[in-house]
């Protein structure tokens, strides 16, 4: 006997095994009388963890402040975080569990489109309040639901403010770049309606699978019909191939990107050159007035991760402000409370006042959408939002 | 349609042809090369093994901090992919399969791919923790992007991986038809008792057999990282590349391998360029179910086990 218990491999596998559920189960006892709020982001493969990420710090940081500052009529606030993976029913089975096991009084973080728009029927089942910030669809308002609000942008708005630009640019030619989501395909059909008061533009729409990591097949195709400019919708890793390998085809139109991830930090380490002359979409600029709270957040935010927060990270900011409002006006944290006095709420918000609007019927439904859109330039390598160009303003 | 529009449009199509014939053609050479480390070990050991992509993740890890921590040149960091690939991958077998494969358990292949399985989720989500999510690049042998009288556009880095590719492939025919290692790999597909008997060690060509899968899938992803990015997720969709590849060409087979890998890369461009842009992946597998209706062991494949 050498001191030690025999273990046998079955016994180390039964061991590993239960540490690692012990770590990953997420942990859903509070007190009871905290408010305990439900983020349900991309946190894992194959879920836009970037994006993830940056909710999570964001979401930590807001629970942190306010507690801080006391909580929230008296109460502390607690955060149930549940991973969707970017799969439509992982998300929903996780906003089941925020909201059954974690009694979440509202379900933030949503991210993908298509993931929001399963959890809306969870949201409305058990009549509690979901909040999208950067979940782009129409359907995410358009479908009406009275648990769901949206302080952010969405698809046939950026697609209608894309239009005069398209116009000022002077392109003939358009492609449209869409992966096969809610949210691509979305954007596609909202920009094809929108550019129906263009007839002098040509406009085509490539699809291709979300996962993809090879679009050389699509850009050859693309470049093959010589566009004057390719609009890419994608969240995943086909953001920066469709450039890097757009030009390593022979694709020499104009690219814009469906949202601002150039300023990713990934970018220009995985771009490179074929990042020059890329034009991008974005809600902030410089010249963007900044709220008290808006420059609260920056300076927390930079505090505590050394960079500044991206223009999404604001509209979720609002967000948890847009639930904190509520409670402190019904006195209450149960999700039925919340639901009702929501579409009423009013406050500052980090760019300017927030309110929803509430236009039954159309998307503008439970929707905030007070922002202007600019377009950008990347002129050359390592270019960010400070040095990109200004080339079209959208207010 | 105007005549100029005629005129024009047919060229645009004859280039569009050649352009993606070309696109297929390279990209179905780094499917083979990614695939016969896959048909390498089910072909010797009747292991599925479901980790082959996160090998190939792993060595194109090794490959950026390679470049990227210690300075070395694009040609040292392939070595160090498949170099990585090739431990994982001898680990793996030591640790993880070793004891299903010669174990007396019936249903060893089940065994196999759900410990594999299990392997290739804690693989993916242990480099998820260890080195975050962010994507990164590697710079290639040969940073153009090439002009072919204005008719076909390549990358320079596409070039040298499929001529890596073929080369390898080629190293590794020359390894199972002229080498003492080939001829023990060869007997061990026919019977490993009867291998075992004649006096060659079952671990030990186990092993080799292994260290060249892993090896082959490292240098694999060392190669398309420069094309592609690098990612803890980025072996998922290689190991169903890999897979649809082994099942087309034949299990275990080599040179089906390659037949197949060139076949799927082809298919899957035309397809997506002249059929519908959105079903990439749907071509590779309508193909695939079509090659097991009409000959189940594959193209190239037989009934029985082979390499």
């Amino acid at each position: 006997m050498n001191g030690f218990l025999p273990l046998s491999r079955r016994a180390m596998l039964a061991t590993l095994a239960g540490a690692a559920a012990v770590t990953i189960l997420p942990t859903v006892s509070f007190a009871e009388d905290d408010i305990v709020l439900g983020l349900v982001s991309p946190l894992s493969e194959p879920g836009d963890v970037r994006s993830g990420e940056a909710i999570k710090k964001t979401a930590d940081l807001w629970i942190k402040k306010i507690n801080e500052a006391g909580g929230i009529i008296g109460r502390k606030v607690k955060l149930a975080v549940y991973d969707d993976q970017g799969k439509v029913e992982v998300g929903v089975s996780a906003m089941e569990r925020a909201v059954t096991e974690a009694n979440a009084s509202a379900i933030l973080g949503v991210w993908s489109s298509s993931v929001t728009i399963g959890q809306m029927e969870v949201a409305k089942g058990y009549d509690v309040p979901l909040l999208a910030f950067y979940s782009w669809s129409d359907e995410v308002t358009s479908k009406n639901y009275p648990q769901v609000f949206r302080i952010g942008p969405y698809n046939s708005q950026i697609a209608a403010q894309m239009v005069p630009f398209v116009k000022e640019r002077g392109y003939k030619k358009v492609v449209v770049l869409a992966e096969d989501t809610a949210y691509g395909l979305g954007f596609a059909k909202a920009f094809e309606e929108a550019a129906k008061s263009l007839p002098e533009v040509s406009l085509e729409v490539v699809q291709f699978q979300a996962q993809t990591q090879d679009l050389t097949a699509h850009m050859s195709k693309i470049a093959a019909s010589q566009p004057d400019a390719v609009i890419v919708q994608t969240v995943f890793a086909a953001t920066n191939l469709s450039i890097k390998q757009g030009r390593e085809v022979g694709l020499k139109a104009e690219i814009i990107t469906g949202w601002d991830w150039p300023l990713l930090p990934d970018f220009w380490s995985t771009v490179g050159d074929a990042g020059v002359g890329v034009i991008y979409p974005t809600f902030s600029d410089p010249s963007m007035t900044v709220t008290k709270v808006g420059q609260d957040f920056i300076d927390s935010y930079k505090a505590a991760y050394g960079s500044d927060p991206a223009i999404f990270q604001y509209y979720l900011w609002d967000n948890f402000n847009a639930v904190k409002a509520a409670i402190e006006t019904t006195k209450s944290s149960a999700p039925a409370d919340l639901v009702k006095a929501l579409p009423d709420t009013k406050f500052e918000g980090t760019i300017g006042p927030v309110f929803f609007r509430n236009e039954a019927g159309t998307v503008n439904f439970h929707q905030w959408d007070k922002f202007a859109m600019f377009f950008k330039k990347l002129n050359k390598v390592g270019d960010g939002e400070a040095q990109a160009e200004l080339v079209y303003v959208v207010k | 349609m105007s005549a100029g529009a005629d005129h024009g449009t047919k060229p645009m199509m004859d280039q569009l042809i050649v352009q993606s014939l070309i696109l297929g053609l390279l990209q179905g050479g780094l499917y083979a090369l990614l695939a016969v480390g896959l048909s390498l070990v089910f072909g010797i050991l009747r292991v599925v093994n479901f980790a082959h992509g996160e090998f190939a993740m792993l060595g194109s890890f090794a490959a950026v901090f390679a470049v990227t921590s210690f300075g070395m040149p694009a040609w040292a960091a392939l070595i160090a992919a498949a170099a990585a690939g090739a431990l994982v991958a001898l680990i793996t077998n030591v640790v993880v399969l070793r004891p299903i494969y010669l174990s007396r358990m019936r249903q060893k292949g089940e065994y196999t791919i759900i410990a594999t399985f299990m392997l290739s989720q804690f693989l993916i989500a242990a480099t998820t923790v260890l080195f975050g999510t962010t994507y990164r690049n590697l710079p290639g042998l040969w940073e153009s992007n090439l002009n072919f009288f204005d008719y076909v556009y390549l990358s320079g880095n596409r070039l040298v991986a499929f001529s890596a590719a073929i080369v390898m492939i080629g190293t590794l025919f020359w390894i199972v038809y002229r080498t003492d290692t080939g001829r023990a790999w060869r007997a061990l597909t026919q019977s490993p008792l009867g291998a075992s008997v004649v006096g060659i060690d079952i671990h030990k060509y186990a092993n080799y057999a292994f260290l060249v899968s892993g090896a082959f899938a490292g240098l694999a992803a060392g190669l398309l990282a420069p094309l592609m990015f690098v990612f803890p997720s980025s072996g998922v969709v290689a190991l169903v590349k890999a897979f649809i590849v082994v099942i087309i060409g034949g299990m275990g087979s080599i040179g089906g391998a390659l037949a197949a890998g060139l076949l799927l890369g082809v298919v899957e461009v035309m397809g997506t360029i002249f059929v519908a842009s959105g079903y990439t992946d749907a071509y590779g597998f309508a193909l695939m179910i079509a090659v097991l209706l009409l000959r189940p062991a594959g193209l190239f494949g037989k009934m029985g086990r082979a390499i």
